[in-house]
């Protein structure tokens, strides 16, 4: 059974097509990777997932449920984690207070483990704003994982960090994963793609253009093609 | 240890608790004046100040506040205990309307500077709707709504029990601002301390990151919206009651642009600094005004420049601050 599938779903702008009847699976368990050159449609799949942009034909299901009608927040309480592709964390509230916004009282969970995880123990009487980019982006993954929903999706989690530090996000996420979270993940960058990522989803011009493993995917000449721009 | 603010907010009450004993009635009455403005500024800095949506349509609430009072007061004088139903009532109602503006703003996504066009526009429309009904037409049972000369004989707040009478004026009506004010600002600094506020602070920052972490801010603005009509109201209440009149005027584009001057040159960010810098500015222009209307009005445009140039937080909070050794930030308001 899949977690998270979507129908045949199409996005319009005007005349243009940036999703065209793209259909994806992604299982429980799953880390899957979505890539694709720039104006792929990755941003516009990510933000129908998300409820941010309406669709035009399609559906898009969630544990069997559609959730193409729901509002974000609606979405979110269904059991799903966002990160948006800058660090949108709050950086007029300390660290701390970015926790408190993103656990749900019904939970009732210890931040502490999740901060030591992070490695934002000694930050959370800080101003999120006050972070480092690294630290930032990984308390924005911290916020999005700490209910621990069924589903998180990741745009570029590892935009702007380091060699190490993007080393160090793919050992949070896999952590997670182990923790019975699946990803979704919309990224660029290779390494944390062969690092982490279980199965690898490749858009071109809104369409679904190959699904495969990472291992299928890098050694596919067509995607490498896409990717740099070879015709 | 009692903290510099609380004693500063201790000593601000206590020098207000004492005026009466110190001044005769004319000032504790002008004083009841400059702390009736208070209200609508408190709900001002919480719907902007909180969640950064600034509303022209303060002065909406107000208005509308003070005529549902004059109207369901005078219509039902004889009915037992009116003077406080009635005010309870015209709040009620104010609310709700409050809520409706703010449902139709936030789930009709009008953000960021349209929010100022539509509610400045629905403050005017008021105000030119009643300015309007000067006719004997324009009636509500036996309230006449009179135009832009505004309502006048309603009765006043309070109850007669038996041979004793409770009414809100003069030294009563002061203690009673007094405490309702200290009550409101406990009130709204609970709100700023509990999760709700901080939804409505997050959402100030980032509302769509606020709602991907699950919470209905849509519904946190309605809230919000709706409580700083309520605020407006008491205002708008209080001031009918205050002179025994309401007009349109009290909703005009100078009276919509008043509450926004007196929180941002305080300091919107809190609620103490609003309570005090509106005392001060509403001084500061009703004596001015004794001179000519035109020199008040031109002044607090004045200040308005002053504090966008060099006291971006409010020169009330920065003062706060500096005597308290906070750290300044560097927001504009």
């Amino acid at each position: 059974m899949s977690l998270l599938e979507i129908r045949s779903v199409s996005k319009f702008f005007g005349g243009f097509a940036a999703v065209n009847n793209v259909s994806l699976k992604i299982n429980r368990g799953d880390i899957r990777f979505i890539i694709g050159p720039n104006g792929a449609g990755k941003s516009t799949l990510f933000k129908i997932i998300i409820g941010v942009h309406n669709i035009n034909s399609g559906s898009v299901l969630f544990n069997e449920q559609k959730i193409e009608k729901l509002s974000l927040s609606e979405r979110i309480n269904l059991g799903i984690g966002v990160k948006f592709q800058s660090p949108s964390v709050f950086n007029k509230l300390t660290v701390k207070e970015n926790f408190r916004l993103a656990i749900k009282p019904k939970y009732n969970l210890e931040i502490s483990h999740f901060l030591e995880t992070f490695g934002l123990e000694n930050d959370q009487d800080k101003l999120a704003g006050d972070l480092s980019h690294g630290k930032k982006q990984w308390l924005d993954i911290a916020l999005c994982s700490i209910s621990k929903p069924a589903l998180v999706l990741l745009d570029e989690p590892t935009a702007g960090l380091s060699f190490e530090e993007t080393k160090t996000t793919g050992e949070l996420i896999q952590e997670l994963n182990q923790q019975g979270m699946t990803f979704v993940i919309v990224e660029h960058d290779m390494e944390i793609l062969k690092q982490i990522a279980k199965s690898v989803s490749v858009l071109h011009l809104g369409k679904l253009f190959f699904e495969g493993s990472p291992k299928e995917v890098l050694n596919n000449k067509q995607v490498t093609n896409i990717y740099l721009g070879i015709d | 240890m009692v903290k510099a603010n609380n004693i500063l907010t201790i000593l601000v009450f206590v020098v207000l608790l004492i005026i009466p004993i110190l001044f005769d009635t004319f000032y504790v009455n002008n004083f009841s004046y400059f702390i009736l403005w208070t209200f609508i500024s408190l709900g001002l800095a919480l719907i902007w100040g909180m969640g950064g949506i600034l509303s022209f349509g303060q002065t909406a609430f107000f208005g509308l506040a003070g005529y549902s009072f004059a109207v369901i007061s005078i219509n039902f004088a004889d009915v037992f205990a009116v003077g406080i139903w009635a005010p309870i009532l015209a709040l009620c109602i104010t609310a709700i309307f409050g809520g409706l503006v703010g449902y139709f703003l936030f789930y009709g996504e009008i953000y960021d500077v349209f929010i100022g066009i539509v509610t400045l526009a629905i403050t005017l429309v008021l105000e030119t709707f009643m300015a309007q009904t000067a006719g004997p037409e324009w009636a509500i049972g036996s309230a006449r709504l009179n135009g832009f000369n505004g309502m006048q004989g309603m009765p006043p707040i309070g109850i007669t029990i038996g041979p004793l009478e409770f009414y809100l004026q003069d030294i009563g009506q002061y203690y009673f601002m007094v405490f309702l004010a200290m009550f409101s600002l406990w009130v709204l600094y609970k709100i700023k301390k509990s999760n709700f506020g901080l939804i409505l602070i997050a959402s100030k920052e980032d509302r769509i990151r606020a709602e991907s972490l699950g919470h209905n801010v849509k519904r946190i603005q309605v809230i919000t919206f709706s409580l700083s009509a309520l605020f407006a109201g008491i205002s708008g209440i209080l001031y009918t009651n205050w002179g025994g009149y309401i007009t349109p005027s009290s909703m005009g584009l100078v009276a919509s642009a008043m509450p926004v001057i007196w929180v941002a040159a305080s300091g919107k960010d809190d609620f103490f600094s609003v309570f005090f810098g509106c005392i001060l500015l509403s001084y500061v222009s009703q004596t001015l005004a004794i001179n000519g209307a035109q020199y008040a009005i031109i002044l607090m445009g004045f200040i308005l420049v002053i504090v966008t140039r060099y006291f971006p937080e409010g020169i009330i909070l920065m003062s706060k601050k500096f005597f308290t050794n906070e750290p300044l930030s560097k927001k504009r308001p």
